[in-house]
C-alpha cells in the first residue's frame, strides 16, 4: 500500500482555487503549514470526501477516492479517513465514550462491541475515566484526546490532524504534543497534521509541504525549509531574510544594493538568504573580513525576552538577531545609526 | 458587594416588570371569567356525560395523530427548505405559511372543495376506492394537520438552519450513511426546538374548531372534538358549554405546562 | 393641541351618540335566516322613509338574546323562536306587544339535480346516503327532529351543523344527499326542495318586539309598524315566509 497520492485542483464558492499534489508515504507524517488563508482547511475537506475536486485524482492506497475526469467520487462515509477537527467537534449530546464509539456503530459493529471497543481506545490513550462524562463537559486538552480517539478508533487509512493543538493554551499544548508524537507513531497509515505554528511542524512531521494562496511553495524536510526558504513567508517561519536578485559570479544585485555571496556556482535570478544571526550590528564601521558592511538605521526593536530582533533601515530592510546585552552594550534605540556586517559565506544562495 | 448593589444586580427593569405583569393578567382573565361561571356543583355529572367523554376522546386522538402525521410529512420538507436550494422554494414555503394566515374556516371549506365526495381529488378518490373523508374521524384528522403542521415545519427549518452543518461532516467522516447522520446527530442537536414544534402543532391541533366543521362536520362520537362540543351546547345548554371548555383548558395546561418544564428547560 | 381630557370627553360623547345621524338609524337585531328577506325590507322601507337608515345585527338566536341581556342598544329584535323571545319578555326588557310576524316551514333540500334521488323523509334512514341534519340545539334543527319523531322515523345523520348555512353549503356543493333546512333557505340557495307533507311540519314562529331603553323608539316603531304590514307581508311570503 503506498499511502496518499493526491494531484488535484480545487475551488471554493468564493473562487478561491487549491492547487496542490501531494504524497504522503506510509507511517510518514506531513504537515502542511501555512498562514491563514491558505488553503488548508481546503485539503482536509476534499481529503475527507466533504468536497469534491475540480480536476485531478486523489488515491489512498489501491482505491481511488476523486478521480473527476473517471467521474468517480467516493462519498465521505465510505472513505476510510480519520479526521481531527480543528475545533474537534465532539458530538455535544453524547458521552466521550460515546463519541468514540460512534465511527464504529455506524458500520459495522452493534451498539455493544461498539462501545467496548471505544472503552479499549480511551484507555490506550489514558483517558478512560472520561468515559462518562458529556462532550460539551471536556476540558481542551480531554476533548483533543478524546476526539483522537474517536478518528482513531475505526482504524482509518489515513489521518487527518487540522489544527489539533491551535484551542489549547501555550503550557497544554507542550504537553499535548508529546502525547500527539507518541499517538503518530503508532498509527501505522499515512498521517497528514495541518498547522501554522512552524515549532510543531517541526517537531512532529517527517516531510514539510509550504502551503500559500492555494499553492504548494516549497516542500522539504524541517532543514531544509529552515536553511532554504523560497519565500517570505517560510523565511519568516525560519527566522531568516529572503531577498531576489540577480547574481553574477557570487555578486548579487538586489535592485540597487549589493550582496557579496561566497557561492559562485549560482548565476542569473537568485533568492538569497541570511539568517538573522548572521547580522553583526556595530556602532562603528567595522575592521575585519567581512565584504558585506554598510551604515543603515535601526527602525524597529523588539524584545523576545532572551533575544532581540532589530529591523534596519535602507538600503536594505533586514531583520537581525541579537542578545539584550549587546542591545544594552551598544546603546541601541530607534533610530540609532549602526553598521551592519556580514559574512559572505553566511549569504546563501538557491535558484530563484 | 453591598446589599443593595446584589438587588440592583438581580431584579429586572420596573418598566419591563409591570409590562409583562399587564400581560399575564391580559392571558388570566378569560380563564378567570370562565371559572367564575363554572357550575361547581353539577360539574362531576356534567363531566361524566357522554357528549364530554366522545368530545375528549376524539381531540386526543385527532391532535396526537396530527402531530404524528406533522412530524412524517412536515420533518422532511422542513430538511428540504433547509438544505436544498430548488426552483420554487419561497413559494413552498409560502403555501406552507398559507394555513396560519387562512382564517380556519376558509380553509375547511376548501379541503371541502377539494376532498370532499365531489371534490377536485377527492371525487376520483371516492369512485376508485369508495373512500369518503368528510363526516369521519379521517376529516377531523386531515383538517386539524392543515392547521397545524404549518408550526412544526416552520419551528423545524429554523431549528435545521441554526444546527452547525460541521458536526455533519464530522458524522460523514467517521462513516455514517446519510440516514444515520440524521438520526444520531441532527436530530438529537435540534431536540428542543423539535419538541417545541410538537407542543406547538398538538397545541393548535386540539384547538382547532372551524376547519374541522367545515370539513368534517359535526357528529357526536365521530366528528364532535371538544371545540365543536362547546360551540353546539353555548346555543342551548351554557353550564354543559363551560365544563367542556374547562375540559380543554385543563388538558391543554397540563400537557403544556408538563412538557415545557421536563424538557424545553435544560 | 388639545387637552387630553377635552378629547377624551369628545371621544366618549361621540362613542355614546354613535355617529351624528343616530337619530336616523334604527338597530334592528334579527336572526340569520332573515337575512336575504330583511335586506329586501331595508331597500323598501328606506326608500319610503328617506333620510332614515335600518342597520341590522343578525346572528343566532340566542347569541342576540345574550346580546340583548347584557345590554346592548337594539332598537328592534326579531327572532327565529319564541322560546329565545319569551325569555327576552320575562326579563323585562320588550317594549310594548310582541308580535309574531312571519312563520317559517321547514323542507328537505338536496343538490340540485337531486343526485341521490331523495324522495322523502324516509331516506333520512338509510345508512349508505350522507345527510345532514342541524343540531338539536338550535331551532331548525329542532323543528326537524319533531317532525321525524311525528313521523316515527330514527334518522341516521352523518352531520349535526352548527348553523343552517354550513349545512345549507355542503347540500350545495353536493357533499351531502340530503339535509332538512327551512323553506326560506331551499329559494335562496342553489338547491332543490322536496316539501313535507302538512301534518308532519314543524313551524317556526317568528316574534318581533321593541326593546326598551332603545337608542331610537320612534324609528323602532316605524320599523315595527312597516314589518307587519301588507307590504312586508307580500316580500316575505316572495322570500319563502309562510303567513303566520
Amino acid at each position: 500500500m503506498s499511502g496518499l497520492v493526491a494531484k488535484l485542483v480545487a475551488s471554493r464558492p468564493s473562487g478561491f482555487e487549491v492547487e496542490v499534489e501531494i504524497a504522503i508515504p506510509r507511517g510518514t507524517t506531513v504537515a502542511l503549514l501555512g498562514p491563514n488563508g491558505a488553503g488548508k482547511s481546503t485539503l482536509v475537506e476534499v481529503l475527507a470526501g466533504l468536497m469534491a475536486i475540480d480536476k485531478g485524482n486523489i488515491q489512498l492506497g489501491d482505491v481511488v477516492l476523486d478521480s473527476p475526469s473517471d467521474d468517480l467520487f467516493v462519498q465521505p462515509a465510505n472513505r476510510k479517513v480519520g479526521v481531527v477537527f480543528q475545533d474537534y467537534l465532539l458530538f455535544p449530546h453524547m458521552t466521550a465514550l460515546g463519541n468514540v464509539s460512534f465511527g464504529l456503530a455506524a458500520k459495522t459493529e452493534t451498539k455493544t462491541s461498539a462501545s467496548a471497543m471505544a472503552k479499549t481506545w480511551l484507555e490506550n490513550l489514558g483517558i478512560v475515566d472520561l468515559a462518562g462524562k458529556m462532550a460539551s463537559e471536556l476540558s481542551g486538552g480531554e476533548a483533543q484526546r478524546v476526539a483522537l480517539a474517536r478518528a482513531l478508533a475505526p482504524n482509518p487509512d489515513l489521518l487527518l490532524l487540522d489544527e489539533p493543538m491551535s484551542a489549547l493554551d501555550a503550557t497544554t499544548r507542550v504537553a499535548v504534543r508529546r502525547e500527539l508524537a507518541d499517538a503518530l507513531e503508532t498509527f501505522t497509515g499515512p498521517r497528514l497534521l495541518i498547522t501554522h505554528d512552524p515549532t510543531e511542524a517541526f517537531l512532529l512531521a517527517d516531510e514539510i509541504y509550504v502551503m500559500e494562496d492555494g499553492l504548494i511553495s516549497q516542500r522539504g524536510s524541517a532543514e531544509e525549509i529552515r536553511l532554504r526558504p523560497r519565500t517570505p513567508y517560510a523565511a519568516d517561519l525560519a527566522g531568516a531574510n529572503l531577498f531576489r536578485g540577480i547574481a553574477d559570479s557570487g555578486l548579487v544585485n538586489l535592485g540597487g544594493h549589493y550582496l557579496q555571496a561566497a557561492n559562485l556556482s549560482v548565476s542569473g535570478d537568485v533568492l538569497a538568504t541570511v539568517h538573522s544571526r548572521a547580522i553583526s550590528v556595530h556602532r562603528e564601521c567595522p575592521e575585519g573580513s567581512p565584504r558585506n558592511v554598510w551604515e543603515t538605521e535601526v527602525v524597529r526593536i523588539e524584545n523576545y525576552g532572551d533575544r532581540v530582533r532589530l529591523q534596519t533601515g535602507l538600503p536594505l530592510t533586514m531583520t537581525a538577531e541579537i542578545t539584550p546585552r549587546a542591545v544594552e552594550a551598544l546603546d541601541l534605540a530607534v533610530g540609532t545609526r549602526v553598521w551592519v556586517s556580514i559574512k559572505a559565506t553566511e549569504v546563501g544562495l538557491q535558484e530563484g | 458587594m453591598t446589599e443593595s448593589r446584589r438587588r440592583l444586580r438581580q431584579r429586572p427593569p420596573i418598566g419591563v416588570l409591570l409590562l409583562a405583569m399587564i400581560a399575564v393578567v391580559f392571558f388570566l382573565l378569560p380563564l378567570i371569567g370562565l371559572l367564575a361561571r363554572t357550575p361547581w356543583s353539577d360539574l362531576t355529572s356534567l363531566l361524566g356525560s357522554e357528549v364530554v367523554v366522545d368530545a375528549l376522546a376524539l381531540s386526543l386522538v385527532a391532535s396526537i395523530a396530527a402531530v404524528l402525521l406533522s412530524a412524517v410529512l412536515g420533518v422532511p420538507l422542513a430538511w428540504l427548505l433547509a438544505r436544498v436550494q430548488f426552483v420554487g422554494r419561497s413559494f413552498v414555503r409560502g403555501l406552507v405559511l398559507l394555513p396560519l394566515v387562512l382564517p380556519p374556516i376558509v380553509g375547511g371549506a376548501a379541503l371541502l372543495f377539494a376532498l370532499g365526495r365531489r371534490g377536485v381529488i377527492g371525487e376520483p378518490l371516492y369512485e376508485a376506492t369508495g373512500l369518503v373523508l368528510p363526516f369521519s374521524i379521517w376529516g377531523v384528522i386531515i383538517a386539524v394537520t392543515f392547521v397545524s403542521m404549518p408550526f412544526l415545519v416552520i419551528t423545524v427549518e429554523a431549528a435545521l438552519r441554526n444546527v452547525d452543518t460541521r458536526y455533519e461532516g464530522a458524522a460523514a467522516s467517521l462513516g455514517a450513511s446519510r440516514w444515520t447522520v440524521f438520526r444520531r446527530v441532527t436530530l438529537p442537536m435540534i431536540g428542543p426546538s423539535l419538541l417545541a414544534g410538537f407542543v406547538l402543532t398538538w397545541a393548535r391541533a386540539i384547538g382547532e374548531f372551524g376547519a374541522t366543521v367545515a370539513f368534517a362536520g359535526n357528529l357526536q362520537g365521530t366528528t364532535q372534538t371538544l371545540p365543536l362540543a362547546v360551540f353546539v351546547s353555548l346555543e342551548s345548554d351554557r353550564d354543559t358549554a363551560i365544563a367542556i371548555s374547562l375540559v380543554l383548558v385543563a388538558v391543554s395546561l397540563t400537557v403544556l405546562i408538563g412538557l415545557r418544564d421536563r424538557w424545553l428547560t435544560r | 393641541m388639545a387637552k387630553p381630557s377635552t378629547v377624551l370627553a369628545a371621544v366618549l360623547l361621540l362613542a355614546a351618540c354613535g355617529s351624528a345621524d343616530s337619530e336616523n338609524q334604527i338597530r334592528v337585531s334579527a336572526a340569520s335566516s332573515l337575512t336575504a328577506s330583511f335586506g329586501s325590507l331595508e331597500e323598501v322601507f328606506e326608500a319610503a322613509h328617506p333620510g332614515m337608515d335600518v342597520v341590522f345585527n343578525f346572528g343566532g338566536s340566542s347569541l342576540l338574546r345574550e346580546q340583548i341581556l347584557a345590554g346592548a342598544p337594539i332598537d328592534v329584535f326579531a327572532s327565529a323562536s319564541t322560546e329565545i323571545m319569551d325569555e327576552v319578555q320575562s326579563a323585562g326588557l320588550t317594549e310594548g306587544e310582541v308580535g309574531v310576524f312571519a312563520r317559517n316551514q321547514i323542507e328537505i333540500a338536496v343538490p340540485e339535480g337531486n343526485p341521490a334521488g331523495i324522495r322523502g323523509l324516509k331516506d333520512f334512514e338509510r345508512d349508505e346516503l350522507f345527510v345532514g341534519l342541524c343540531a338539536a340545539e338550535v331551532p331548525c334543527g329542532r323543528l326537524a327532529r319533531e317532525t321525524f319523531e311525528l313521523a316515527g322515523i330514527d334518522p341516521l345523520p352523518d352531520t349535526n351543523e352548527p348553523n343552517v348555512r354550513s349545512l345549507l353549503t355542503k347540500i350545495e356543493a353536493g357533499e351531502l344527499d340530503a339535509g332538512v333546512v327551512y323553506a326560506t333557505d331551499v329559494i335562496e340557495g342553489d338547491v332543490d326542495g322536496i316539501p313535507i307533507s302538512p301534518d308532519l311540519q314543524s313551524n317556526a314562529l317568528y316574534p318581533a318586539s321593541r326593546i326598551v331603553d332603545s337608542p331610537n323608539p320612534a324609528g323602532g316603531d316605524d320599523f315595527m309598524t312597516f314589518l307587519f304590514s301588507d307590504e312586508a307581508k307580500a316580500i316575505l311570503l316572495n322570500h319563502g315566509f309562510q303567513s303566520p
